[in-house]
Protein backbone atom coordinates (compact mmCIF):
# COMPACT_ATOMS: atom_id res chain seq x y z
CA UNK A 1 0.00 0.00 0.00
CA UNK A 2 2.74 2.40 1.02
CA UNK A 3 4.58 1.63 -2.22
CA UNK A 4 1.42 2.44 -4.14
CA UNK A 5 0.93 5.68 -2.28
CA UNK A 6 4.57 6.59 -2.79
CA UNK A 7 4.23 5.97 -6.49
CA UNK A 8 1.06 8.08 -6.64
CA UNK A 9 2.60 10.91 -4.69
CA UNK A 10 5.81 10.61 -6.69
CA UNK A 11 3.83 10.90 -9.89
CA UNK A 12 1.97 13.92 -8.54
CA UNK A 13 5.22 15.59 -7.41
CA UNK A 14 6.77 14.98 -10.81
CA UNK A 15 3.89 16.75 -12.51
CA UNK A 16 3.93 19.49 -9.88
CA UNK A 17 7.59 20.33 -10.36
CA UNK A 18 7.02 20.90 -14.06
CA UNK A 19 4.13 23.24 -13.41
CA UNK A 20 5.66 26.70 -13.21
CA UNK A 21 3.06 28.75 -11.41
CA UNK A 22 2.97 32.08 -9.71
CA UNK A 23 3.83 32.01 -6.04
CA UNK A 24 0.83 32.14 -3.73
CA UNK A 25 0.84 34.16 -0.54
CA UNK A 26 -0.98 33.16 2.63
CA UNK A 27 -3.77 35.53 3.53
CA UNK A 28 -1.97 36.57 6.73
CA UNK A 29 1.06 37.93 4.88
CA UNK A 30 0.83 41.69 5.50
CA UNK A 31 0.30 43.75 2.37
CA UNK A 32 3.58 45.65 2.72
CA UNK A 33 5.62 42.46 3.07
CA UNK A 34 3.84 40.86 0.12
CA UNK A 35 4.39 43.94 -2.00
CA UNK A 36 8.06 44.12 -1.07
CA UNK A 37 8.55 40.48 -1.98
CA UNK A 38 6.74 40.94 -5.30
CA UNK A 39 8.81 44.05 -6.07
CA UNK A 40 12.07 42.27 -5.24
CA UNK A 41 11.14 39.28 -7.39
CA UNK A 42 10.16 41.64 -10.20
CA UNK A 43 13.57 43.27 -9.90
CA UNK A 44 15.26 39.89 -10.20
CA UNK A 45 13.02 38.99 -13.14
CA UNK A 46 14.02 42.19 -14.93
CA UNK A 47 17.76 41.46 -14.97
CA UNK A 48 19.41 41.22 -18.37
CA UNK A 49 22.85 39.80 -18.93
CA UNK A 50 24.06 37.53 -21.67
CA UNK A 51 27.31 36.36 -20.17
CA UNK A 52 27.86 34.25 -17.10
CA UNK A 53 30.44 32.15 -15.33
CA UNK A 54 30.39 28.35 -15.70
CA UNK A 55 29.16 27.79 -12.12
CA UNK A 56 26.33 30.23 -12.68
CA UNK A 57 25.45 28.42 -15.89
CA UNK A 58 25.28 25.14 -13.98
CA UNK A 59 23.04 26.46 -11.21
CA UNK A 60 20.84 29.09 -12.83
CA UNK A 61 21.61 29.16 -16.53
CA UNK A 62 22.27 32.59 -17.96
CA UNK A 63 22.35 35.89 -16.08
CA UNK A 64 18.79 36.79 -16.97
CA UNK A 65 15.52 37.62 -15.34
CA UNK A 66 13.86 34.63 -16.98
CA UNK A 67 16.41 32.26 -15.45
CA UNK A 68 16.05 33.79 -11.97
CA UNK A 69 12.25 33.78 -12.22
CA UNK A 70 12.25 30.16 -13.31
CA UNK A 71 14.68 29.19 -10.54
CA UNK A 72 12.46 30.75 -7.90
CA UNK A 73 9.07 29.65 -9.21
CA UNK A 74 10.08 26.04 -9.70
CA UNK A 75 11.15 25.85 -6.07
CA UNK A 76 8.89 28.13 -4.07
CA UNK A 77 5.15 27.65 -4.44
CA UNK A 78 3.94 29.53 -1.40
CA UNK A 79 4.92 32.26 1.02
CA UNK A 80 3.75 32.52 4.62
CA UNK A 81 4.63 34.24 7.85
CA UNK A 82 6.70 32.67 10.59
CA UNK A 83 9.16 33.81 13.24
CA UNK A 84 11.86 31.59 11.66
CA UNK A 85 13.38 30.92 15.04
CA UNK A 86 13.11 34.53 16.16
CA UNK A 87 15.90 37.06 16.54
CA UNK A 88 17.08 38.84 13.43
CA UNK A 89 15.83 36.21 10.95
CA UNK A 90 14.34 37.61 7.75
CA UNK A 91 13.22 34.43 5.95
CA UNK A 92 13.48 30.66 6.21
CA UNK A 93 12.41 27.35 4.74
CA UNK A 94 11.12 24.63 7.07
CA UNK A 95 11.06 21.49 4.91
CA UNK A 96 9.24 19.31 7.45
CA UNK A 97 6.32 21.75 7.37
CA UNK A 98 6.35 22.27 3.62
CA UNK A 99 9.40 21.84 1.43
CA UNK A 100 8.16 24.31 -1.19
CA UNK A 101 7.16 27.11 1.10
CA UNK A 102 9.16 30.13 2.12
CA UNK A 103 8.46 31.83 5.39
CA UNK A 104 9.08 35.51 5.89
CA UNK A 105 9.32 37.42 9.13
CA UNK A 106 8.32 40.97 9.94
CA UNK A 107 12.03 41.79 9.66
CA UNK A 108 11.73 41.49 5.88
CA UNK A 109 10.43 45.06 5.80
CA UNK A 110 11.25 46.20 9.31
CA UNK A 111 15.02 46.12 8.91
CA UNK A 112 16.71 48.36 6.42
CA UNK A 113 18.62 46.23 3.91
CA UNK A 114 19.46 47.15 0.30
CA UNK A 115 17.35 45.35 -2.30
CA UNK A 116 20.24 43.07 -3.29
CA UNK A 117 20.59 41.86 0.30
CA UNK A 118 16.88 41.00 0.54
CA UNK A 119 17.02 39.25 -2.83
CA UNK A 120 20.09 37.28 -1.80
CA UNK A 121 18.38 35.99 1.34
CA UNK A 122 15.29 34.98 -0.65
CA UNK A 123 17.33 33.07 -3.26
CA UNK A 124 19.47 31.51 -0.55
CA UNK A 125 16.30 30.20 1.06
CA UNK A 126 14.86 29.07 -2.29
CA UNK A 127 17.88 26.79 -2.65
CA UNK A 128 16.93 25.20 0.69
CA UNK A 129 13.66 23.95 -0.78
CA UNK A 130 15.48 21.31 -2.82
CA UNK A 131 14.48 18.15 -0.97
CA UNK A 132 16.12 16.01 -3.65
CA UNK A 133 19.44 17.55 -2.59
CA UNK A 134 18.86 17.15 1.12
CA UNK A 135 17.75 20.79 1.17
CA UNK A 136 21.42 21.69 0.83
CA UNK A 137 21.79 21.44 4.57
CA UNK A 138 24.61 23.62 5.80
CA UNK A 139 27.98 22.38 6.85
CA UNK A 140 29.04 22.86 10.42
CA UNK A 141 31.64 25.62 10.45
CA UNK A 142 35.01 24.17 11.46
CA UNK A 143 36.39 24.73 14.89
CA UNK A 144 38.37 26.92 15.01
CA UNK A 145 36.91 28.91 12.10
CA UNK A 146 39.50 31.57 11.38
CA UNK A 147 39.53 34.58 9.09
CA UNK A 148 42.47 35.55 6.89
CA UNK A 149 44.06 37.32 9.87
CA UNK A 150 43.94 34.16 11.93
CA UNK A 151 41.16 35.48 14.16
CA UNK A 152 38.08 33.49 15.06
CA UNK A 153 35.14 34.41 12.83
CA UNK A 154 32.30 35.63 14.95
CA UNK A 155 29.38 37.99 15.14
CA UNK A 156 30.92 41.43 15.56
CA UNK A 157 28.58 42.56 18.28
CA UNK A 158 27.19 39.53 20.07
CA UNK A 159 30.60 37.85 19.96
CA UNK A 160 28.85 34.58 19.06
CA UNK A 161 31.40 32.44 17.26
CA UNK A 162 30.55 30.79 13.97
CA UNK A 163 32.75 27.80 14.77
CA UNK A 164 30.56 24.76 15.34
CA UNK A 165 27.46 26.49 13.96
CA UNK A 166 25.55 25.09 10.97
CA UNK A 167 26.30 28.30 9.06
CA UNK A 168 28.85 27.27 6.44
CA UNK A 169 28.92 25.47 3.09
CA UNK A 170 31.55 23.02 1.92
CA UNK A 171 30.29 23.15 -1.66
CA UNK A 172 29.82 25.89 -4.24
CA UNK A 173 26.32 24.58 -4.91
CA UNK A 174 24.74 25.05 -1.49
CA UNK A 175 22.72 28.06 -0.40
CA UNK A 176 25.69 30.24 0.53
CA UNK A 177 27.67 29.19 -2.52
CA UNK A 178 24.83 29.55 -5.03
CA UNK A 179 23.74 32.96 -3.75
CA UNK A 180 27.35 34.16 -3.80
CA UNK A 181 27.69 32.97 -7.42
CA UNK A 182 24.43 34.67 -8.38
CA UNK A 183 25.42 38.02 -6.87
CA UNK A 184 28.95 37.94 -8.24
CA UNK A 185 27.54 37.32 -11.72
CA UNK A 186 25.02 40.14 -11.34
CA UNK A 187 27.85 42.40 -10.25
CA UNK A 188 29.99 41.46 -13.24
CA UNK A 189 27.53 40.86 -16.04
CA UNK A 190 24.18 42.55 -15.40
CA UNK A 191 23.63 44.79 -18.40
CA UNK A 192 20.70 46.77 -17.07
CA UNK A 193 21.74 47.19 -13.45
CA UNK A 194 22.80 50.60 -12.24
CA UNK A 195 26.13 51.19 -10.49
CA UNK A 196 24.61 50.90 -7.03
CA UNK A 197 23.08 47.49 -7.65
CA UNK A 198 26.34 46.21 -9.13
CA UNK A 199 28.26 47.58 -6.15
CA UNK A 200 25.80 46.05 -3.68
CA UNK A 201 25.98 42.69 -5.44
CA UNK A 202 29.77 42.77 -5.21
CA UNK A 203 29.82 43.88 -1.56
CA UNK A 204 27.36 41.24 -0.35
CA UNK A 205 28.76 38.40 -2.48
CA UNK A 206 32.34 39.00 -1.36
CA UNK A 207 31.26 38.84 2.24
CA UNK A 208 29.10 35.75 1.69
CA UNK A 209 32.08 33.91 0.22
CA UNK A 210 33.48 33.84 3.75
CA UNK A 211 30.94 31.15 4.62
CA UNK A 212 32.63 28.64 2.31
CA UNK A 213 34.77 26.64 4.68
CA UNK A 214 36.87 24.66 2.20
CA UNK A 215 39.83 26.40 0.62
CA UNK A 216 39.68 24.31 -2.56
CA UNK A 217 36.00 25.20 -3.07
CA UNK A 218 36.65 28.87 -2.42
CA UNK A 219 39.51 28.74 -4.92
CA UNK A 220 37.22 27.05 -7.47
CA UNK A 221 34.68 29.84 -7.00
CA UNK A 222 37.25 32.62 -7.29
CA UNK A 223 38.60 31.07 -10.47
CA UNK A 224 35.06 30.82 -11.78
CA UNK A 225 34.45 34.52 -11.08
CA UNK A 226 37.64 35.56 -12.80
CA UNK A 227 37.26 33.32 -15.81
CA UNK A 228 33.67 34.09 -16.83
CA UNK A 229 33.19 33.93 -20.53
CA UNK A 230 30.47 33.76 -23.13
CA UNK A 231 28.94 30.33 -23.07
CA UNK B 1 -25.18 -15.38 6.19
CA UNK B 2 -25.40 -12.69 8.85
CA UNK B 3 -21.93 -13.64 9.98
CA UNK B 4 -20.67 -13.52 6.36
CA UNK B 5 -22.23 -10.05 5.84
CA UNK B 6 -20.81 -8.90 9.15
CA UNK B 7 -17.36 -10.21 8.19
CA UNK B 8 -17.58 -8.50 4.79
CA UNK B 9 -18.52 -5.17 6.44
CA UNK B 10 -15.72 -5.63 8.90
CA UNK B 11 -13.29 -6.29 6.04
CA UNK B 12 -14.43 -3.19 4.15
CA UNK B 13 -14.27 -1.04 7.28
CA UNK B 14 -10.89 -2.45 8.21
CA UNK B 15 -9.48 -1.85 4.72
CA UNK B 16 -10.84 1.70 4.77
CA UNK B 17 -9.31 2.35 8.15
CA UNK B 18 -5.98 0.98 6.95
CA UNK B 19 -6.01 3.25 3.87
CA UNK B 20 -6.89 6.30 5.95
CA UNK B 21 -4.24 5.38 8.49
CA UNK B 22 -1.63 4.89 5.76
CA UNK B 23 -2.52 8.22 4.16
CA UNK B 24 -2.32 9.95 7.52
CA UNK B 25 1.08 8.43 8.26
CA UNK B 26 2.36 9.23 4.80
CA UNK B 27 1.31 12.86 4.81
CA UNK B 28 2.43 13.61 8.36
CA UNK B 29 5.25 16.19 8.26
CA UNK B 30 8.51 14.30 8.64
CA UNK B 31 11.57 15.94 10.12
CA UNK B 32 14.59 15.75 7.85
CA UNK B 33 17.61 14.32 9.57
CA UNK B 34 19.91 16.46 7.47
CA UNK B 35 17.97 19.62 8.15
CA UNK B 36 20.39 22.06 9.64
CA UNK B 37 18.27 25.16 9.23
CA UNK B 38 16.17 24.62 12.31
CA UNK B 39 17.05 21.94 14.83
CA UNK B 40 14.67 19.10 15.58
CA UNK B 41 14.31 20.27 19.16
CA UNK B 42 12.77 23.46 17.83
CA UNK B 43 10.27 21.76 15.56
CA UNK B 44 7.40 21.73 18.03
CA UNK B 45 8.06 25.33 18.96
CA UNK B 46 8.10 26.20 15.29
CA UNK B 47 4.71 24.60 14.71
CA UNK B 48 3.28 26.46 17.69
CA UNK B 49 4.82 29.71 16.50
CA UNK B 50 3.45 29.11 13.04
CA UNK B 51 -0.01 28.57 14.49
CA UNK B 52 0.32 31.75 16.52
CA UNK B 53 1.57 33.64 13.48
CA UNK B 54 -1.32 32.41 11.40
CA UNK B 55 -3.88 33.34 14.02
CA UNK B 56 -2.35 36.73 14.67
CA UNK B 57 -3.93 39.77 13.12
CA UNK B 58 -1.81 41.45 10.46
CA UNK B 59 0.41 44.00 12.13
CA UNK B 60 0.01 47.64 11.14
CA UNK B 61 2.00 48.60 8.10
CA UNK B 62 5.16 50.55 8.60
CA UNK B 63 4.47 53.88 7.00
CA UNK B 64 7.29 55.15 4.83
CA UNK B 65 8.89 58.37 5.87
CA UNK B 66 10.47 60.78 3.45
CA UNK B 67 12.46 62.70 6.09
CA UNK B 68 11.92 66.12 4.59
CA UNK B 69 14.58 68.81 4.78
CA UNK B 70 14.25 72.55 4.25
CA UNK B 71 14.36 73.16 0.52
CA UNK B 72 13.26 76.79 0.57
CA UNK B 73 16.69 78.07 -0.49
CA UNK B 74 17.32 75.32 -3.00
CA UNK B 75 17.21 75.82 -6.75
CA UNK B 76 14.27 74.42 -8.65
CA UNK B 77 16.47 71.70 -10.13
CA UNK B 78 17.89 70.66 -6.76
CA UNK B 79 14.40 70.59 -5.25
CA UNK B 80 13.28 68.34 -8.08
CA UNK B 81 16.23 66.02 -7.56
CA UNK B 82 15.63 65.75 -3.82
CA UNK B 83 12.00 64.87 -4.51
CA UNK B 84 13.18 62.32 -7.05
CA UNK B 85 15.52 60.78 -4.50
CA UNK B 86 12.65 60.59 -2.00
CA UNK B 87 10.63 58.64 -4.56
CA UNK B 88 13.50 56.27 -5.26
CA UNK B 89 14.21 55.63 -1.59
CA UNK B 90 10.53 55.08 -0.76
CA UNK B 91 10.12 52.68 -3.68
CA UNK B 92 13.05 50.55 -2.41
CA UNK B 93 13.81 49.90 -6.06
CA UNK B 94 17.57 50.18 -5.97
CA UNK B 95 17.83 49.58 -9.69
CA UNK B 96 16.11 52.81 -10.62
CA UNK B 97 18.01 54.09 -13.70
CA UNK B 98 17.68 57.67 -12.45
CA UNK B 99 20.33 56.88 -9.82
CA UNK B 100 22.94 56.87 -12.60
CA UNK B 101 21.24 59.32 -14.93
CA UNK B 102 20.41 62.21 -12.59
CA UNK B 103 22.80 61.96 -9.64
CA UNK B 104 26.17 62.46 -11.23
CA UNK B 105 27.89 65.84 -11.58
CA UNK B 106 25.61 67.33 -8.95
CA UNK B 107 26.01 70.90 -7.71
CA UNK B 108 27.82 71.55 -4.44
CA UNK B 109 24.56 73.00 -3.12
CA UNK B 110 22.87 69.69 -3.80
CA UNK B 111 25.70 67.86 -2.06
CA UNK B 112 25.06 69.94 1.06
CA UNK B 113 21.34 69.16 0.85
CA UNK B 114 22.09 65.46 0.50
CA UNK B 115 24.39 65.62 3.52
CA UNK B 116 21.53 67.18 5.46
CA UNK B 117 19.23 64.50 4.14
CA UNK B 118 21.68 61.78 5.21
CA UNK B 119 21.74 63.16 8.74
CA UNK B 120 17.93 63.42 8.83
CA UNK B 121 17.54 59.66 8.67
CA UNK B 122 17.66 57.68 11.91
CA UNK B 123 20.83 55.62 12.27
CA UNK B 124 18.84 52.42 11.82
CA UNK B 125 17.91 53.40 8.25
CA UNK B 126 21.05 51.71 6.96
CA UNK B 127 19.92 51.26 3.35
CA UNK B 128 18.68 54.85 3.09
CA UNK B 129 21.82 56.35 4.61
CA UNK B 130 23.90 54.00 2.49
CA UNK B 131 22.15 55.13 -0.68
CA UNK B 132 22.99 58.78 0.08
CA UNK B 133 26.56 57.96 1.15
CA UNK B 134 26.98 56.09 -2.14
CA UNK B 135 25.69 59.05 -4.19
CA UNK B 136 27.89 61.55 -2.36
CA UNK B 137 31.05 59.43 -2.41
CA UNK B 138 30.63 58.66 -6.10
CA UNK B 139 30.24 62.36 -6.88
CA UNK B 140 33.00 63.77 -4.65
CA UNK B 141 34.78 66.74 -6.22
CA UNK B 142 35.86 69.03 -3.36
CA UNK B 143 37.63 68.66 -0.02
CA UNK B 144 34.33 69.52 1.61
CA UNK B 145 32.81 66.45 -0.05
CA UNK B 146 35.66 64.30 1.24
CA UNK B 147 35.26 65.72 4.74
CA UNK B 148 31.63 64.64 4.78
CA UNK B 149 32.64 61.10 3.90
CA UNK B 150 35.19 61.35 6.70
CA UNK B 151 32.23 62.11 8.98
CA UNK B 152 30.45 58.99 7.71
CA UNK B 153 33.55 56.94 8.55
CA UNK B 154 33.69 58.47 12.03
CA UNK B 155 30.18 57.37 13.02
CA UNK B 156 29.92 55.01 15.94
CA UNK B 157 29.24 51.49 14.70
CA UNK B 158 25.59 50.54 14.47
CA UNK B 159 25.16 47.66 16.88
CA UNK B 160 21.82 46.28 15.74
CA UNK B 161 19.41 46.78 12.87
CA UNK B 162 16.71 47.24 15.48
CA UNK B 163 18.54 49.80 17.57
CA UNK B 164 21.97 51.08 16.61
CA UNK B 165 22.77 51.98 20.21
CA UNK B 166 22.33 48.50 21.66
CA UNK B 167 23.72 45.13 20.63
CA UNK B 168 21.13 42.57 19.48
CA UNK B 169 19.76 40.34 22.18
CA UNK B 170 20.04 37.36 19.87
CA UNK B 171 21.44 36.61 16.45
CA UNK B 172 20.73 34.13 13.70
CA UNK B 173 24.09 32.65 12.63
CA UNK B 174 22.50 31.67 9.32
CA UNK B 175 22.35 35.21 7.97
CA UNK B 176 24.63 37.18 10.29
CA UNK B 177 26.95 37.99 7.39
CA UNK B 178 24.10 39.81 5.63
CA UNK B 179 23.07 41.58 8.82
CA UNK B 180 26.61 42.66 9.57
CA UNK B 181 27.12 43.98 6.07
CA UNK B 182 23.88 45.97 6.30
CA UNK B 183 24.92 47.36 9.70
CA UNK B 184 28.04 48.77 8.05
CA UNK B 185 26.45 49.51 4.70
CA UNK B 186 26.78 53.35 4.66
CA UNK B 187 30.50 53.08 5.44
CA UNK B 188 31.07 50.19 3.03
CA UNK B 189 29.18 51.89 0.18
CA UNK B 190 31.16 55.10 0.76
CA UNK B 191 34.48 53.22 0.94
CA UNK B 192 33.70 51.27 -2.22
CA UNK B 193 33.19 54.53 -4.13
CA UNK B 194 36.06 56.20 -2.30
CA UNK B 195 38.41 53.47 -3.50
CA UNK B 196 37.36 54.11 -7.10
CA UNK B 197 37.51 57.88 -6.82
CA UNK B 198 41.00 58.09 -5.37
CA UNK B 199 42.39 56.34 -8.42
CA UNK B 200 41.37 59.37 -10.46
CA UNK B 201 44.51 61.50 -10.71
CA UNK B 202 42.58 64.65 -11.68
CA UNK B 203 40.58 64.35 -8.49
CA UNK B 204 43.53 63.53 -6.29
CA UNK B 205 45.72 66.32 -7.65
CA UNK B 206 43.31 69.07 -6.57
CA UNK B 207 44.73 71.41 -3.95
CA UNK B 208 44.82 69.78 -0.51
CA UNK B 209 42.83 66.79 -1.73
CA UNK B 210 45.41 64.13 -0.95
CA UNK B 211 45.62 65.27 2.68
CA UNK B 212 41.86 65.17 3.13
CA UNK B 213 41.65 61.77 1.45
CA UNK B 214 44.34 60.43 3.78
CA UNK B 215 42.57 61.89 6.80
CA UNK B 216 39.35 60.20 5.76
CA UNK B 217 41.11 56.89 5.28
CA UNK B 218 42.86 57.29 8.65
CA UNK B 219 39.43 57.77 10.14
CA UNK B 220 38.07 54.64 8.47
CA UNK B 221 41.07 52.64 9.66
CA UNK B 222 40.32 53.66 13.25
CA UNK B 223 36.98 51.86 13.02
CA UNK B 224 36.29 49.05 15.45
CA UNK B 225 34.72 47.10 12.59
CA UNK B 226 37.30 44.82 10.90
CA UNK B 227 35.27 44.87 7.67
CA UNK B 228 35.70 48.65 7.37
CA UNK B 229 39.37 48.61 8.32
CA UNK B 230 40.08 45.93 5.73
CA UNK B 231 38.32 47.88 2.97
CA UNK B 232 40.10 51.10 3.99
CA UNK B 233 43.47 49.35 3.83
CA UNK B 234 42.56 48.06 0.40
CA UNK B 235 41.60 51.58 -0.71
CA UNK B 236 44.80 53.13 0.65
CA UNK B 237 46.87 50.88 -1.58
CA UNK B 238 45.17 52.43 -4.60
CA UNK B 239 46.54 55.95 -3.92
CA UNK B 240 49.42 56.74 -6.23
Amino acid sequence: MKLFLSAMVGFAMCGFSLDVRAVSFDSNVPANIKQQMIDDLAFMASIQGGTQTPLHQQIYGSVSGDAYKNFFETRVKGVGMNSCGGGMAVACVIPFLNPNKMWLTQNFVKFSHPQIARSMVVYHEARHTESRNGNWGHDTCPSPFLDENGKSKKSIWTGAELAGQPACDSTAFGSYGSSTIMLKNISKFCANCNEKVKMDADIYSTDQLGRIDRDDVKKQMLEDFNGGKNL
Amino acid sequence: MVEKTFNRKLLVLGTGALIIGALFLYNRPQPLSNLKEIGESQQQTQIQEMKQDQSAQPKPEITPESHPIDLSAASERDQKLIQELDQIILSKNDNDPRIDKDFKGMSQALHRLLEEKYNSYPLEKRAERGMIAFLLARDMSTVQDVDFINQVFSESPCLSLEDCSAPPTSSDPHHTATDQMSLNYPQMAALYQFEKKIQDQDFLSKSGMKDHVNQALDQAMKSSVPLIVKKAEQARKKIR
